[in-house]
């Protein structure tokens, strides 16, 4: 999808909340955000943010917003980007401290591996933050990585549960890991390329290390989750 | 040194920039296979489990595969996406054939197989019986 059609959709969704902003409170003010690089990519002012949300969100009554949008301190209508509904259930359950964030979402919690890649994968009763977060930046895609920060700052347990399949438990991210040294699960990443890299008639050092890894930055292919340097070959039979 | 970056990524600029430092190979259409537990990259069984269960299956043009060690809680496996669904299922099937049920609820798929399986004892059962 070209960026004006991204743009096109955002829009109509704005209108659309709109519409229906007197029946729920003010979304766009309530999450208030600065788009630092892109439209659909903001980043939340966490201080700002979550002192609108206590102020807004108690305990005395039921607070329904939606997710997704917010607003630049303009007041100008942005979008969080991918995963931001999530993203804002992880941002809405933290600032006023709750005991535990639901999401509810179309499978039964994170699973052992992609179900359309390896069919029979298992749920996982409990993970912990630092698992969950691992998994989501390796290709699980039902769990956005920046979900899990605002619950991690406060050890909130976040809850994945199925609306098709209320009655499973889902999965339980909590802080500590439910076994020590084991593996929770496989995830898959496709479109990536290995780079071999050799240094033009010196040997690897960390001047090598690090000129290299200035050109990765600066060409902002940052390191990303699976970019790591130190490799071996495992032959095959 | 290795890296893996997103194909997406490698732009002439990018590439460009990169020779200037080093000579660069590139192979492309690789997928990521990440093994991810609490320290589990720091336990010597869950690599060598891995791996040779990598070698048993992958074979020919998708035999070479690449072991990182990202950090202590995952390690993962650079090969030919060719070969991701056939590594992903080994992979699988290694380390959660029989799933603890202390840690994972059994996929629903694996449930009715296991169910279907138990039908079919059982009438094999009463068929033995009359």
């Amino acid at each position: 999808m070209t960026e004006a059609a991204h743009l096109a959709r955002a829009a109509d969704a704005i209108r659309l909340d709109r519409n229906i902003s007197e029946l729920f409170n003010e979304l766009e003010h309530v999450l208030r955000e600065v788009a630092e690089s892109r439209l659909l990519a903001a980043a939340p002012l966490f201080v700002e943010t979550n002192a609108m949300l206590r102020r807004k969100v108690s305990s005395e009554h039921v607070t329904v917003m939606g997710g997704f949008i917010g607003a630049t301190e303009d007041g100008v209508t942005t979008t969080l980007g991918r995963g931001g509904s999530d993203y804002t259930a992880g941002i809405a359950g933290a600032a006023p401290g709750a005991d535990e964030i639901e999401i509810w979402t179309d499978v039964d919690g994170m699973l052992t591996c992609d179900p359309r890649i390896v069919a029979g994968a298992h749920c996982l009763r409990t993970i912990s933050f630092k698992e969950a977060e691992l998994m989501a930046k390796t290709g699980a895609k039902v769990l956005h990585p920046a979900t899990v920060a605002p619950a991690v700052r406060q050890c909130i347990p976040i809850v994945m549960r199925n609306s098709r399949n209320p009655g499973a438990k889902g999965t339980r991210i909590v802080r500590e890991s439910a076994r020590d040294g084991a593996v929770m699960s496989v995830s898959c990443r496709t479109g990536v390329s290995l780079l071999r890299l050799t240094p033009r008639n010196t040997p690897v050092t960390a001047e090598f290390g690090q000129e290299s890894g200035n050109v990765f930055e600066k060409s902002r292919c940052a390191a990303r989750p699976g970019v790591d340097v130190g490799a071996r070959d495992v032959g095959g039979s | 040194m290795s890296v893996v970056v997103e194909t997406a990524s490698l732009t002439a600029e990018f590439r460009e920039r990169l020779n200037g430092v080093a000579e660069v190979e590139a192979v492309e259409d690789r997928a990521i296979l990440t093994l991810v537990g609490n320290n589990a990259a720091r336990n010597p069984s869950n690599l060598a489990r891995a791996s040779q269960r990598l070698c048993r299956t992958l074979s020919g043009a998708q035999a070479g595969a690449v072991l990182y060690c990202g950090c202590d809680s995952r390690f993962a496996f650079v090969l030919d996406s060719q070969a991701l669904y056939p590594a992903a299922a080994a992979l699988h099937k290694e380390f959660f054939a029989q799933p603890n049920p202390v840690l994972f609820v059994p996929n629903r798929v694996s449930i009715n197989v296991a169910e279907a399986k138990t039908t079919a004892c059982a009438l094999v059962s009463a068929d033995q019986v009359s």
